[in-house]
């Protein structure tokens, strides 16, 4: 149909959606490698299945979006706000959610390696299953969290400002 | 003798065709260009029908010529940018839905 040069494989289509609102858009399958979702509305967006290496959602809004099943590799989700977010059965490795707002995010069965919740609020987020290997948890309010077992806690660096859930203690 | 001659005729006519295909296709890209700076300036229309008839050609041209793809994402993702912030959650209007539609399958092969 096109005899013209096709775009080579390894050529990454980049989006940049910085300050946009996209409420309730649905991007679930995108590839968004290196994308720009810096300060963007995407609550309630669907990002399910995506392949979001590299993509920058600091200080994104990300209220009740879905993430499920989502490949998350050394994304930026700082300062963001992500309270009823959806992460379950991602695979998180190296991301950063330093400073974020994930109160009732729902991690069960997620993947976490090496990723940055120092001073993140974690109040009420759904934990089960979740594999977490080789995080910083330092700061982070982990109160009321759900399925959090000490085990999982272990490989994760904490510190005394951790808020650790009232069950830890008895 | 004679078969030398025919030979440089068909020698010929093969690069005259080669020549007309190549006008063709650069006839073709410019036509293809015409039409993206006609659309690009139809994302600015008031009517909603304007606006989404440009994002069809845009995603059209897309198709046609990959190369051009990053261009037209960059077209459509500013355009996104520049929309008023403002809808109720449930209501992506649709010219922002079909842009969002146009990333998922354009950068969903790229996986």
């Amino acid at each position: 149909m096109n005899s013209h040069a096709r775009m080579p494989k390894d050529d990454v289509i980049h989006v940049n959606l910085s300050e946009a609102f996209i409420r309730g858009a649905n991007l679930a399958g995108a590839s968004l490698v290196g994308a720009n979702f810096y300060k963007t509305d995407c609550a309630y967006a669907n990002f399910s299945g995506v392949n979001a290496t590299g993509a920058n959602f600091a200080s994104a809004k990300l209220q009740s979006s879905n993430f499920t099943e989502a490949h998350l590799v050394g994304v930026n989700f700082s300062k963001s706000i992500a309270t009823d977010a959806i992460f379950s059965s991602t695979t998180i490795i190296g991301g950063n959610f330093s400073g974020a707002d994930l109160r009732k995010a729902d991690f069960t069965n997620a993947v976490m390696t090496g990723v940055n919740f120092s001073g993140c609020n974690l109040r009420g987020a759904n934990l089960t299953d979740a594999l977490i290997t080789g995080g910083n948890l330092s700061g982070a309010n982990l109160s009321d969290v759900i399925g959090l077992t000490k085990s999982q806690l272990m490989s994760a660096a904490t510190d005394d400002k951790t808020i650790l859930p009232k069950t830890f203690a008895e | 003798m004679r078969v030398r001659a025919a030979n440089r005729q068909a020698e010929a006519a093969i690069q005259q065709s080669a020549i007309a295909n190549e006008q063709a296709k650069l006839a073709r890209r410019e036509h293809f260009v015409e039409l993206f700076n006609t659309a690009v300036g139809q994302l600015s229309d008031k009517k909603i029908e304007v606006r989404l008839g440009a994002i069809y050609t845009l995603r059209e041209i897309s198709s046609e010529f990959p190369d051009l793809t990053q261009a037209i994402m960059n077209v459509l993702t500013a355009y996104v940018r520049t929309k008023p912030k403002q809808y109720a959650r449930v209501e992506v209007p649709m010219d922002v839905r079909e842009i969002m539609q146009i990333i998922v399958a354009k950068t969903g092969a790229q996986k």
